[in-house]
C-alpha cells in the first residue's frame, strides 16, 4: 500500500474520474459509444412518444432501451455483413442502433404478424370459415 | 494528469444533469409536441452522452467544453418555469385539431 490516502473533496473527484476514465476502461469501452449515442438518440424519441410516466421509471425505460441496443447491435450488424459483405460493421452499427432505440417493437412486430397473416388470408383464398 | 481528470469528472457531472432534465421534458412530452421540440431535448440528451463519455476515446475536455456545457445547463435551468409540473409549454405544441376545441 504506497499509494496516497485520498483526504481531500477534489481527490476524491479525481480518483472516481481515474476509475472511470482509466485506460483499461476506455479500451473496453470505447468501441461501444458510438453504439450508446445513436441508441441513446434514438431512445429519446421513443420517450417522448411514450405516454408520461413517472420520472424514474422513465430514466429506467430509457437505460432499458439503450441496454438492448448494446447487447443487440453488434450481432445484427455482423448478419447484416455476412450477407452484404460490402457493409462493413463500422459503417452499420450506428444506423442500427438508432432504429433500434427509435422504433417501437412491440407496435412493428404486432403490424409485422398482422402482415403476414394477411398475406396468409390472400394466398388461401377468400373466406375464414373453412 | 489530475487536472485533466478534474475536467473530466465536472463534464460529467454537468452534462449528466443536461442529459436528465432533457430526458424528464421528454417524458412530459405527450401526443402534439412539435417535432423541432422533440429533435431539440433528443439531440441534447444524444450530445450529453457523447460529451460527457468523450475521454473514452481519448479526447478531454477542458474549459471550453465545460463553458458551452454550462451554458446549456443555464439556458436549461432557464427554461424551467415553461415547463414547471413537467408540462409542454404552449410554444411546444401545435395547435389542436378543430374538433376538440
Amino acid at each position: 500500500m504506497n499509494q496516497q490516502p485520498v483526504l481531500d473533496i477534489v481527490g476524491l473527484f479525481v480518483f472516481i474520474a481515474a476509475l472511470i476514465f482509466s485506460s483499461e476502461v476506455a479500451s473496453v469501452v470505447g468501441p461501444y459509444m458510438v453504439i450508446v449515442v445513436g441508441a441513446t438518440l434514438g431512445a429519446s424519441f421513443k420517450v417522448a412518444r411514450r405516454e408520461k410516466t413517472t420520472r424514474t421509471s422513465a430514466v429506467l425505460f430509457f437505460l432499458r432501451v439503450v441496454g438492448m441496443a448494446v447487447f443487440l447491435t453488434v450481432v445484427l450488424a455482423l448478419i447484416l455483413n455476412s450477407y452484404r459483405p460490402d457493409l462493413s460493421p463500422r459503417v452499420t452499427v450506428a444506423p442500427i442502433a438508432i432504429l433500434i432505440g427509435f422504433i417501437d417493437w412491440p407496435w412493428a412486430l404486432t403490424k409485422i404478424i398482422r402482415g403476414m397473416f394477411a398475406a396468409l388470408d390472400l394466398a388461401r383464398g377468400k373466406g375464414g370459415a373453412s | 494528469m489530475n487536472e485533466l481528470y478534474l475536467y473530466a469528472f465536472a463534464n460529467l457531472a454537468i452534462c449528466g444533469v443536461i442529459g436528465f432534465i432533457a430526458l424528464c421534458r421528454l417524458n412530459a412530452m405527450r401526443h402534439g409536441v412539435l417535432w423541432r421540440v422533440r429533435i431539440e431535448y433528443a439531440s441534447y440528451v444524444g450530445g450529453a452522452v457523447a460529451a460527457a463519455f468523450q475521454p473514452m476515446w481519448g479526447e478531454w475536455p477542458r474549459m471550453g467544453s465545460l463553458a458551452i456545457a454550462g451554458a446549456m445547463l443555464i439556458g436549461l435551468f432557464c427554461s424551467g418555469r415553461a415547463w414547471a409540473g413537467d408540462v409542454p409549454p404552449d410554444v411546444a405544441t401545435g395547435p389542436a385539431p378543430l374538433g376538440e376545441q
